[in-house]
């Protein structure tokens, strides 16, 4: 049987800074019509770069294909050049892409009816009148509403999530037989991702359509996928059907992926385990397996030899190893014999429940609320606020982790930023060391700053890159008079760099000489400087790479049972807020819709927003997705300035009530710590 | 929209009075006797108290400024100390002239770096880049009397083929003014020319980087398709904003040019004003100039609206 | 825990190769056009250091016997109209140029920084009513400004080169205020107020350092516009006063005795001209040095 798409031993080069990087090492893939298949791997192991190889789009300045073949329903496209008409029309009209930045990825001035009717008059020779017919038809397919008028919309009047569905109905638009998602959804929340994903997994099965997934997410490999290749320094280190590969993996790199990913049905205490190490440098030349000096599984054979090559495990599962790794899936379902550890673990964690509750409150948050101003017209003269936080309420106990959960928009990270001061909340009490600080002046402020500290998302900007390590580590120490004289500051800071598993040597370097995982450490030690009892963690490990997340995930509860720190972990990561949580509460455009305690928020979610929240995370295991049910919600989420009447939720949600959109349901207590704000439960 | 354009206006208004205030207080700074300076020493008592009354310097500057900016509005902007004519008359005999000299190098320009610049960011890194690259430098570097020298030197004195000095309407003698024009507006253009080069150079360059260029490419669009249609109108958005000060920079150079071409624009006037001490003149002129300028910037800004869609919600 | 810190040891021998200071001397001289730009600069420093003991006569020495007269062995670019040798006027007019843009340029980039910095901080009344006073000084072309300031003060060196930095705010101020908007934005800007750094500190430590970089090129570039400026002025007559040397001035003179002896004219238009070209390449290498972009794995 011939494939749609075969790619055979394809090698890119990208030359930066002098040095020539092996990006594509000999990769060799296939998909059928009608496959969906996925491409896994972290940032920079090439996944990407081969997809763009194939349709030659790579910058050629810094990049080269040098070798391999791309057979597309029979001919090799690399042999033809890269502007050649015949790539061209490949390219839109044969195989769409469609790429991850919805924000970037469409021309700002030009219309989106535009950016759809190009396509179709130049692939299928359309008028200009019939194309556009068919533009309002596309994008009406993917879900935007009111397709007639929103044709002649620009780009910047689209929320990201729609963008990304213009992208697909462009990508779309002139039938190719191979659509490829590289990283598609991977900037969108988790309810638009799901929506999206569905919408793509609807066009395959109506149109047979060919579907490649490019992705760095375990998940929607094993919820969507049949075929997957995972991809480690520029080659496939496995491949197989999904569900050969979850059920056994046999590269290390696989089975570190899988060992490292936390999942939403994962018992408690499940420790993650990292993948030790840095991600492989593309510049090294060495002949040896580029997974080695991270490998738990090597032997003597992958130190003398090369790259091992691919090899049958069984039927169409490949693995590059010389190790014959036996094991067996992750297996978190309780057989007989477990249950009466099921049962003890059951009590123990009531137990610790207990203890965590008789605990002093530490910070507690009443009827937050945050608006902020709009300036418009002529004047420049407010017309109305922006409430990003109506209501807000709750309590962290000494020693606990609140885990604080929602999608864009809903305000998390602005509750961090008043709690933290950076804003002055418009109303509400913040109870920090018996004092309300909500509208506390800077002055007096200053000393408390001390006992609660932030951790910030972006390891790239949280770091003044004029400034070293060591210094900003040790600035709390300095600006608070922490240490008497230079060297209990030295010690101090060594120290520190220590507790975050950092060298104390490297303080006098810069941070763009650090990878991304290590500079979040530096800003876990600047923020552990000043001795704080509350950490407020805003999305820490987000913009890290699986492997490396594992690691700060781990470092954060290390230093929590060693310090007894008091955690406020802001995610949008269900699986993640699930694993490292002890209580959790669901946010909502600037309300928290349900707060319980880990297990009843998991086991038996009660708002419905939680529940299609929950149901929209893909596990990374094919045998149970199988068996889940899927809640798609409606729309999108409302922009702030349109807030629904009554239930912010209430236009979305599947089991609305006509009262739901005229009164505002308040957060009120169903059983024990368990609280809910919905009409419907209440 | 309608509020962006409405805020502009203000902010221009309010420039201009700035512009006003400085232009007045320039008199101000002037160490001694305003009117001694400009009748020169030899003048009698008599011409300078009469001097000092026809232009109100007995009372409070306030007042003076008051009545000045009062009598600016109404389009009289006094007489001109040398000429005897009103300065209102004079600028409107010089103005047209500097504007043609400036409009045919503002043309002159923007049809030759633009496209150059394009040219240089698709082809980077080829010889037609360095060669476009190096041109603009040094046409950022070269003195524009200069270069007026050089170019009379060679094209008027050795070669015989162009007028040395001299302006003639258009409307007159066309094709003796534009033999005219030449190589004042030559001169004129190298300055923005070359600044236009290197700016529409790393516009291409910085939007060719951008995301939805890739996409344009991955739609299987012609090059040329994505460099213009979908580059390009992108590009010119910063451009633009270039344009405006250019602007300035032409009515700046056109200083230099007249003079050397002996050109009767509101260059020269300034000039000889300058050295008159011909008050009136001088204020009267940079009144107007800032009006000028003030206006082009504000028909480039309004412009925005045209070029980045961006804009037109705000 | 053990096993991480081991990993640390192990990226150690990873560590990008050269540190900061190579980094940027690499990329910056890694253009031979910034390297010729480098050496006229030092070049132009030096003649004007040295010009007394490299002017082979006085540029003040009259003799008007040998006016005008073409390249010989003694007067190596000839003589201008009043019989002063024309390379030692040149070469003392090194000095002028060079004055005139340092302390223009100093004027200008304090003054404009400041006001910059102040804008971009506290914005609200006080950044409106710095923008549009840089405005009023932008609608008014440099020559032309430079000019009316020369009429009303006396058309001294001095006026000159304080007519030109007020005429240079503008462009620092701004750009100091976009630099300064911009980095306020940043995550660890915030993380100094969360760690409880006094506003004074934050502007001076973590703001101010990371605004640089643009300035720096801006000063360089503005050399160059300052000395061609200080040309244009001196070309039209102010600045400096007869009998001194300026380059623009010497244009100026030339421009009668074209037939004569032509270098006069061309001669000070020249050095002009790759002085000018000299900063702006400069200032270009500095750019590409400086960008953020380039630095290690950002």
């Amino acid at each position: 049987m011939t494939h749609l798409l075969e790619v055979k031993n394809l090698k890119t080069q990208f030359k930066i800074d002098g040095k020539v990087m092996q990006v594509v090492n000999g990769v060799s893939y296939y998909i059928n019509e009608g496959e969906i298949v996925s491409v896994v791997g972290e940032s920079g192991c090439g996944k990407s770069v081969s997809q763009l190889s194939g349709v030659q789009l790579i910058p050629t300045p810094p990049g080269k294909i040098v070798g391999g073949e791309v057979i597309f329903e029979g001919v090799d496209l690399l042999k033809f050049k890269a502007d050649s008409e015949q790539m061209r029309d490949i390219r839109g009209g044969k195989i769409g892409f469609v790429f991850q930045e919805p924000m970037t990825s469409l021309n700002p001035v030009l219309t989106v009816g535009q950016q759809i009717v190009e396509s179709l008059i130049l692939h299928l020779r359309m008028t200009k009148a019939d194309a556009r017919i068919r533009a309002v038809e596309l994008i009406k397919m993917v879900g935007i509403p009111d397709a007639k008028q929103r044709i002649d919309d620009y780009p910047h009047q689209f929320s990201g999530g729609m963008r990304q569905r213009i992208m697909i109905a462009m990508a779309l638009s002139c039938n190719p037989k191979l659509l490829i998602a590289d990283e598609a959804t991977t900037a969108l929340d988790v309810t638009t991702q799901a929506q999206i994903l569905e919408v793509l997994k609807n066009i395959v099965a109506t149109t047979n359509t060919s579907l490649l997934i490019v992705t760095h997410n375990l998940g929607i490999v094993a919820r969507y996928a049949q075929r997957i290749y995972v991809m480690y320094a520029g080659r496939v280190v496995e491949s197989g059907t999904t569900k050969d590969i979850f059920s056994e993996p046999r590269h290390p790199y696989t089975i570190g992926l899988l060992k490292a990913v936390p999942r939403l049905d994962e018992p408690k205490g499940h420790k993650l385990v990292p993948i030790d190490g840095l991600p492989p440098d593309l510049a090294d030349k060495s002949p040896n397996c580029a997974f080695l000096p991270r490998c738990p599984y090597r032997t003597e054979k992958c130190l003398e030899d090369t790259w091992p090559e691919l090899k049958q495990v069984e039927g169409r599962h490949y693995a590059a190893c010389y190790v014959n790794i036996q094991r067996k899936r992750l297996n978190f379902y309780v057989g007989e014999v477990d249950k009466t550890k099921h049962a003890l673990s059951k009590t123990l964690d009531s137990i610790e429940q207990q203890a965590i509750s008789a605990r002093s409150k530490i910070l507690e948050v009443k009827n937050l609320k945050m608006n902020f101003p709009m300036y418009k017209g002529i004047l420049r003269s407010k017309v109305a606020d922006l409430k990003v936080i109506e209501d807000v309420n709750f309590e962290i106990n000494k020693g606990e982790t609140l885990g604080l959960v929602g999608e864009s928009g809903c305000g998390k990270t602005t509750v961090a930023r008043c709690i933290l001061r950076l804003y002055n909340p418009t109303e509400g009490q913040i109870i920090f060391a018996g004092q309300d600080i909500a509208q506390l002046p800077k002055n007096t402020l200053r000393p408390l700053r001390r006992k609660i500290q932030l951790i910030f998302q972006d390891p790239y900007s949280s770091l003044n890159p004029r400034q070293s390590a060591g210094s900003i580590v040790g600035e709390p120490l300095k600006i608070h008079n922490l240490a008497k004289n230079n060297i209990e500051y030295q010690e101090r800071v060594a120290e520190l760099f220590k507790m975050v598993g950092l060298d104390p040597s490297m303080k006098d370097r810069f941070p763009h000489e650090f990878s991304g995982g290590q500079r979040q450490r530096i800003g876990i030690a600047r923020a552990l400087a000043s001795d704080p009892s509350v950490i407020v963690c805003d999305e820490p490990i987000s913009a890290l790479d699986v492997s490396i997340q594992a690691q700060i995930i781990n470092l954060l509860e290390e230093l929590q049972d060693k310090l007894g720190l008091t955690y406020l972990f802001i995610a949008h990561d269900l699986s993640v807020v699930r694993h490292i949580s002890n209580r959790v509460a669901v946010m909502y455009l600037g309300r928290i819709v349900e707060i319980t305690d880990w297990k009843s928020l998991y086991e038996n979610p009660l708002h419905p927003y939680t529940k299609a929240l929950l149901s929209a995370v893909p596990i990374p295991d094919p045998f149970v997705e199988e068996q889940r049910d899927r809640i798609i919600l409606r729309g999108e989420v409302p922009s702030l300035l349109n807030r629904p009447s009554g239930c912010n939720f209430h236009p979305r949600c599947p089991v609305a009530k006509k009262e739901c959109s005229l009164n505002v349901p308040s957060l009120s207590e169903v059983s024990a710590g368990h609280k809910v704000a919905c009409l419907g439960v209440t | 929209m309608a509020g962006y354009i409405i805020r502009r206006l203000m902010q221009a208004v309010v420039v201009l009075i700035i512009v006003s205030f400085i232009a007045f207080s320039i008199l101000y700074v002037l160490p001694g006797d305003a009117a001694l300076i400009m009748l020169g020493l030899e003048a009698t008592p008599e011409q300078i108290n009469a001097l000092r009354q026809e232009l109100g310097l007995n009372q409070p500057m306030l007042v003076q400024y008051g009545q000045w900016f009062f009598k600016i509005l109404q389009g009289d902007f006094g007489k001109s100390i040398v000429y005897r004519d009103s300065v209102a008359d004079l600028i409107g005999k010089r103005l047209p002239v500097t504007f043609h000299l400036g409009l045919v190098a503002l043309i002159i320009s923007i049809i030759i770096s633009i496209p150059a610049g394009i040219l240089s960011a698709v082809r980077r890194g080829s010889i037609l880049d360095s060669v476009i690259t190096i041109s603009a430098n040094i046409g950022m570097a070269i003195p524009i009397f200069w270069l007026g020298i050089l170019g009379i030197y060679f094209f008027s004195l050795k070669l015989g083929w162009l007028p040395v000095y001299g302006y003639t309407s258009p409307f007159d003698n066309f094709w003796l003014s534009t033999k005219q024009m030449i190589m004042p507006a030559i001169c004129l253009a190298v300055v923005p020319m070359a600044t236009l080069t290197r700016q529409t150079r790393s516009s291409m360059l910085e939007v060719i980087r951008q995301d939805y260029i890739r996409t344009a490419r991955s739609k299987g669009l012609k090059e040329r398709t994505v460099l213009i249609r979908h580059a390009l109108k992108n590009a010119i958005i910063p451009i633009v904003t270039l344009l405006g000060l250019q602007i300035r920079n032409l009515v700046g150079g056109s200083v230099l040019v007249e003079t050397i071409f002996t050109i009767p624009g509101m260059g020269r006037l300034m000039v000889s004003g300058v050295f008159d001490k011909d008050f009136p003149v001088v204020q009267g002129g940079i009144m107007v100039i800032a009006l000028v300028v003030v206006l082009a910037n504000l028909i480039v800004d309004l412009s925005y609206g045209y070029f980045d869609p961006r804009i037109r919600n705000e | 825990m053990t096993t991480v810190t081991k990993q640390t040891n192990q990226f150690s021998s990873q560590a990008p190769s050269a540190s900061g200071l190579w980094r940027f001397l690499r990329v910056f001289l890694g253009r031979k056009v910034v390297i010729f730009g480098t050496v006229i600069i030092l070049g132009l420093i030096i003649t004007a250091i040295f010009a007394p003991q490299l002017a082979p006569h006085d540029p003040y020495q009259q003799n008007l016997r040998s006016a005008l007269q073409q390249p010989s062995e003694q007067h190596l670019l000839g003589t201008d109209q009043l019989g002063r040798d024309i390379l030692s006027r040149i070469i003392y007019g090194a000095r002028v140029s060079l004055t005139v843009g340092f302390v223009s340029v100093g004027i200008g980039s304090l003054l404009g920084m400041t006001l910059g910095l102040l804008s971009g901080f506290f914005g609200g009344f006080i950044d409106s009513l710095i923008m549009r006073l840089i405005d009023a000084i932008m609608a008014i072309p440099p020559l032309l400004l430079a000019l009316a300031l020369g009429a009303a003060m006396g058309g001294g060196l001095q006026n000159v080169m304080i007519s030109l930095g007020i005429a240079l705010i503008p462009g620092y101020a701004r750009l100091m205020r976009g630099q300064v908007l911009t980095v306020k934005q940043m995550d660890y800007v915030k993380a100094g107020e969360v760690i409880g750094s006094s506003d004074f500190r934050i502007m001076l430590r973590h703001i101010l350092p990371n605004c640089m970089s643009p300035l720096i090129v801006l000063v360089t570039l503005n050399l160059g516009v300052a000395i061609l400026a200080e040309a244009g002025l001196s070309f039209l007559g102010l600045g400096i006063s007869p009998p001194g040397a300026a380059w623009g001035a010497m244009v100026s003179d030339g421009y009668r005795y074209l037939l004569n002896n032509p270098l006069l004219s061309f001669a000070p238009g020249i050095c002009i001209m790759l002085v000018v070209l000299a900063f702006n390449l400069v200032g270009d290498g500095l750019r590409d040095a400086l960008d953020p972009r380039l630095r290690g794995t950002l």
